[in-house]
C-alpha cells in the first residue's frame, strides 16, 4: 500500500545542510507499522513527508498508487489520511466538539448532519463524550491526545500516521491509547513512530528501526529481540559501582540482597555470578543501537 | 455549546487578542470624529481612519492570519490547497475591515459629516480599500518570507511610517508617487491618482501571488 524508494530528505543548502533521511526503503501494508528510532534519527521528517507535507529531496514515495511528488497525488493521498503530529496544537478556545468539527470540514466533510453524527461518534470512540462540550483549554495533556486522534479518525482515513502519540501520556493512557490503535488497525493502515519500545511491542507486528537518516533494521519484533540474543545479563551486586560503560543498563531493581542489573552488552567480566536472560525488544533495540555505536567507532 | 459554520470557525482561530484592534480604532476614531464634527478639522480625522489607520490594521492582522495557528501542521495534512487556506483566513480579515469601514462611513453620514473631498462613492471606497490590499499582501508576503508573523508586522510598520513621514518625498517623482500607498486618501484629486491605483492595484495583486507562492512550500513554516 506504501511503497518508499530510496527517500531522501536534506534540509538546508551547503555546508549547513543536514541530511535527515538517507536513501530510505521500505513498503508498508495492512495493519500497524512502527516505526522506532532514537531522537533526532528522521522519523518525524518520514511521517511528514507520507503526509504530503514536506517534499521529499529524492527518491519516490506511492501511496495507494499515488505519487507524493505530484499535487495531485499529494492531496488524493491526503483525502484518505488521519494524521496526529508530534506537536499537536489546539485551538484553546473551541471546545473538543468544534475543534474535531472544524478539523472534519477541513477533511472535505461538507454535508452538516453527517459531519455532526461522525463526530459524537470519534469522540466516543476516544471516550470524550462527556467533556465534548467542554473547551479544549482545560483539557489535561492526555485528554489533549484524545481529541488529536478523534480529528484524526473523523474522516475515517485508510491511512493512520500517529507520530509520538504517547508521549506526555500517564502510563493508564497510554495502555488505553495502545488498545486504541490496535482496535483501529484491523481495516487500515496505522504507522507508529515512537522512541518507545514497548508501545511498539505492545501493538506492532511489523516494525523498521531508524537511524541517523537509514533504516538499519526491518521485520517482526521477535527478529529484533533475536539480535540480541546471548547479550542480555542479569546480575545482582551489593557492590556500590556502576556497571562497565561497555554494558547499557536496562533496568535496576532494588533488592534486599543487592541492586539486580539487567544489563545489555558483552560478558561482564567483573561479575562471576551474571546470568544470560532472555531478551525482550527493548534489549534488542539498545544492542542494535550499541552495535551500531561501535560499528561507528570503529569506522572512525 | 453547538457546531458553527465554517466561516464562524475561521474566526475563532485567528489570534483573537488582535482581532478587537480594527474596533478599538473605530471607536477611538468616532471619539474625536463627534468631538470634532463641528469643525473644519473633521475630514482630515476622518480621512485618517479610512486611508492610514484601517490600512495599518488590516496590514498587522493580514500578517499574523496565516502562521499564528497553532493547528497549522493538521491544516497542512488537510486535502486542502494552499490558495484556499490563504483566501479563507485573509478574506476574513478583509471582511472584517470592510466591515469596519461601512460602518464608520454610516457612523458619518448619521454626524452629517462631509467627505466629498474623497471624491465619488467609488473613489471613497478606494481611498481605503487599496491602502488597505497594498499592506494586507506585504504583512503576508513580509510573515512568509521571514517565517514569522512579528516579521511581516514589523514590516508594514515600517512601510506605513516611512510613507507618511516621507509623502512629500514620495509626491516629488512620477515613480515615487505611483509607489505612494496612501494617496488615494492623501490627495485625492491629483491627476496620478488613476495611474497610483493602478500601480498599487498590481503591487497588492503581486504581493498576494507571491505570498501563495511562498505559502505552498508548506514545510518552511513547521
Amino acid at each position: 500500500m506504501i511503497e518508499i524508494n530510496q527517500l531522501t530528505k536534506v534540509y538546508g543548502k551547503g555546508a549547513k545542510a543536514i541530511t535527515a533521511l538517507n536513501g530510505v526503503d521500505l513498503e508498508i501494508g495492512a495493519g500497524m507499522f512502527g516505526l522506532l528510532g532514537p531522537n533526532g534519527a528522521g522519523k518525524t521528517t518520514l511521517m511528514r513527508i507520507l503526509a504530503g507535507i514536506v517534499n521529499p529531496s529524492g527518491g519516490t514515495v506511492r501511496v495507494s498508487g499515488h505519487d507524493l511528488a505530484t499535487e495531485k497525488g499529494k492531496q488524493a493521498v491526503k483525502a484518505m489520511l488521519g494524521y496526529l503530529p508530534q506537536e499537536l496544537g489546539l485551538y484553546p478556545d473551541l471546545t473538543a466538539r468544534q475543534f474535531v468539527d472544524y478539523m472534519a470540514i477541513l477533511k472535505g466533510m461538507n454535508d452538516p448532519a453527517a459531519r455532526q453524527k461522525r463526530v459524537g461518534e470519534v469522540l466516543d470512540v476516544v471516550g470524550l463524550t462527556q467533556a465534548a462540550d467542554r473547551k479544549l483549554k482545560g483539557f489535561s495533556g492526555g485528554m489533549k491526545r484524545r481529541v488529536g486522534i478523534a480529528q484524526a479518525l473523523v474522516n475515517e482515513p485508510r491511512i493512520l500516521i500517529v507520530d509520538e502519540p504517547t508521549a506526555g501520556l500517564d502510563p493508564e493512557e497510554r495502555i488505553r491509547f495502545r488498545n486504541l490503535l490496535v482496535d483501529l488497525a484491523s481495516d487500515r493502515v496505522i504507522i507508529l513512530s515512537t522512541h518507545i519500545v514497548e508501545d511498539i511491542g505492545q501493538t506492532c507486528g511489523d516494525l523498521a528501526v531508524l537511524a541517523r537518516g537509514r533504516i538499519v533494521f526491518r521485520g517482526a519484533p521477535t527478529l529484533l529481540m533475536q539480535a540480541a540474543q546471548g547479550k542480555v545479563w542479569s546480575v545482582t551486586t551489593t557492590k556500590a559501582h556502576k556497571p562497565s560503560e561497555k554494558l547499557t543498563v536496562i533496568s535496576m531493581l532494588h533488592l534486599a540482597e543487592g541492586i539486580q542489573y539487567r544489563l545489555v552488552g558483552p560478558q561482564p567480566a567483573e561479575y562471576a555470578d551474571a546470568q544470560l536472560v532472555p531478551p525482550g525488544l527493548e534489549d534488542g533495540y539498545v544492542w542494535l543501537m550499541q552495535s551500531m555505536g561501535q560499528a561507528s567507532q570503529a569506522l572512525a | 455549546m453547538k457546531n458553527l459554520m465554517p466561516w464562524r470557525y475561521t474566526l475563532l482561530t485567528l489570534r483573537l487578542d488582535l482581532l478587537w484592534l480594527p474596533g478599538v480604532l473605530w471607536v477611538l476614531f468616532a471619539l474625536v470624529t463627534w468631538l470634532k464634527h463641528a469643525d473644519t478639522q473633521v475630514f482630515e480625522v476622518a480621512g485618517g481612519f479610512f486611508g492610514f489607520g484601517l490600512p495599518l490594521i488590516a496590514g498587522i492582522l493580514a500578517s499574523s492570519a496565516v502562521l499564528d495557528n497553532p493547528a497549522l501542521e493538521l491544516h497542512f495534512a488537510a486535502p486542502r490547497p494552499a490558495w484556499r487556506i490563504l483566501l479563507e483566513r485573509q478574506g476574513l480579515i478583509l471582511a472584517l475591515i470592510t466591515a469596519a469601514s461601512l460602518t464608520f462611513q454610516m457612523y458619518l453620514l448619521l454626524l452629517n459629516v462631509d467627505v466629498s473631498r474623497l471624491g465619488s462613492p467609488i473613489s471613497r471606497q478606494l481611498a481605503w480599500l487599496l491602502p488597505t490590499l497594498a499592506l494586507m499582501g506585504l504583512g503576508c508576503a513580509g510573515a512568509f518570507v521571514l517565517k514569522q508573523s512579528m516579521g511581516g508586522a514589523l514590516l508594514v510598520g515600517t512601510v506605513w511610517v516611512v510613507q507618511l513621514i516621507g509623502h512629500d518625498w514620495f509626491m516629488q517623482y512620477d515613480v515615487t508617487r505611483c509607489l505612494f500607498v496612501f494617496l488615494s486618501a492623501y490627495q485625492p484629486q491629483h491627476p496620478a491618482l488613476h495611474m497610483n491605483q493602478i500601480v498599487v492595484l498590481s503591487l497588492s495583486v503581486l504581493l498576494f501571488v507571491f505570498a501563495w507562492a511562498l505559502f505552498k512550500k508548506q514545510e518552511r513554516y513547521l
